[in-house]
């Protein structure tokens, strides 16, 4: 019985992928609002892309083996994020030369 | 066979998530890109064991080396201020950060087992089922390049058409907001070919 319950754990299905994607959102979630470097934040978003990317194909492995629909969308995210990145840190840059500082808190010219 | 898979799998996700949570932890922001590197490139090696290699190598050639460059020269081009008061924001954000982090994991896992009790091999409410042997012989002997760049250019054609639309609007965008406001790109660039 209790080997049983074991081996259904320990044997790596679709369902630890998406523990693992579960726990990586998370972590990305939360530094995406505890961080107050700017630059960090940014490293956050990565993370959130990421952990869709390791659901995306783990779903595309063990639903949709012959043609793999989630690792072409993967594809997409990939790109979208780098775009992003670079959108970011331009964005990032110019602010800095507008106002010299990479704390979120500072950063309150929106009153947000 | 199996146990050295799983074996594989419990490493690289220990290392994932022990690099992801000093991505956010790491008291210096140097720190954190270096472990940000580390994270990626074991994202790499989860695609891998999902027989993702296409994916794999885009993951390293993207994230690990382009973004993470980017990322390090904007570290360097913004690194005046000490770093050290700019860990953790200190703040009643923090506190509901946590909170809702932890529930949004305790949410996503009750869903995905099923009400905590549902951890199989073949997940019903998915309806996932192992992949055959000979699909996966296939995959592994021709890779799935063939299959993306196939679907890429006959059922997806028009939104890869709109994602380059998209890399150029970025990159435009990027050029034109990074470059100071006194230097015109346009006139310096006609002046060098007339002085040719």
């Amino acid at each position: 019985m209790f080997m049983e319950i074991f081996s259904v754990i320990f044997n790596v299905g679709l369902t630890h992928y998406l523990i693992l994607g579960a726990i990586m959102f998370c972590i990305g979630l939360l530094g995406l609002i505890i961080s107050r470097n700017v630059i960090r934040v940014l490293m956050s978003i990565e993370i959130l892309l990421c952990s869709v990317n390791i659901n995306f194909a783990a779903f595309a492995n063990y639903v949709d083996i012959n043609n793999i629909q989630g690792q072409i969308f993967a594809v997409f995210i990939i790109a979208v994020a780098a775009a992003e990145a670079a959108l970011g840190l331009a964005i990032l840059l110019s602010l800095y030369r507008n106002k010299p500082t990479i704390d979120t808190e500072e950063i309150s010219e929106l009153k947000g | 066979m199996e146990v050295i898979y799983n074996l594989f799998f419990y490493l690289i996700s220990f290392v994932l998530i022990i690099s992801a949570l000093g991505v956010v932890f790491m008291p210096r922001i140097v720190y954190s890109a270096v472990s940000l590197i580390l994270a990626f490139i074991s994202v790499a090696g989860i695609f891998v064991m999902l027989n993702a290699d296409f994916l794999a190598i885009t993951q390293i050639i993207v994230y690990a080396v382009g973004i993470t460059i980017i990322l390090i020269f904007a570290i360097m081009l913004t690194g005046k201020i000490s770093e050290k008061k700019l860990w953790i924001a200190f703040a009643p954000r923090t506190l509901f950060a946590f909170a809702i982090s932890g529930a949004f994991f305790v949410t996503i896992l009750f869903a995905i087992t099923d009400g905590f009790k549902l951890v199989a091999r073949e997940s019903n409410i998915f309806s996932a089922t192992l992949p055959s042997l000979e699909t996966i012989e296939t995959l592994q002997t021709e890779g799935t390049t063939g299959i993306i760049g196939k679907a890429l250019f006959t059922k997806y054609v028009l939104p890869f058409e709109v994602l380059s639309l998209l890399l150029i609007a970025a990159m435009l965008g990027a050029i034109v907001m990074t470059k100071k406001s006194g230097d015109n790109l346009i006139n310096h660039t006609t002046k060098t070919i007339e002085e040719d």
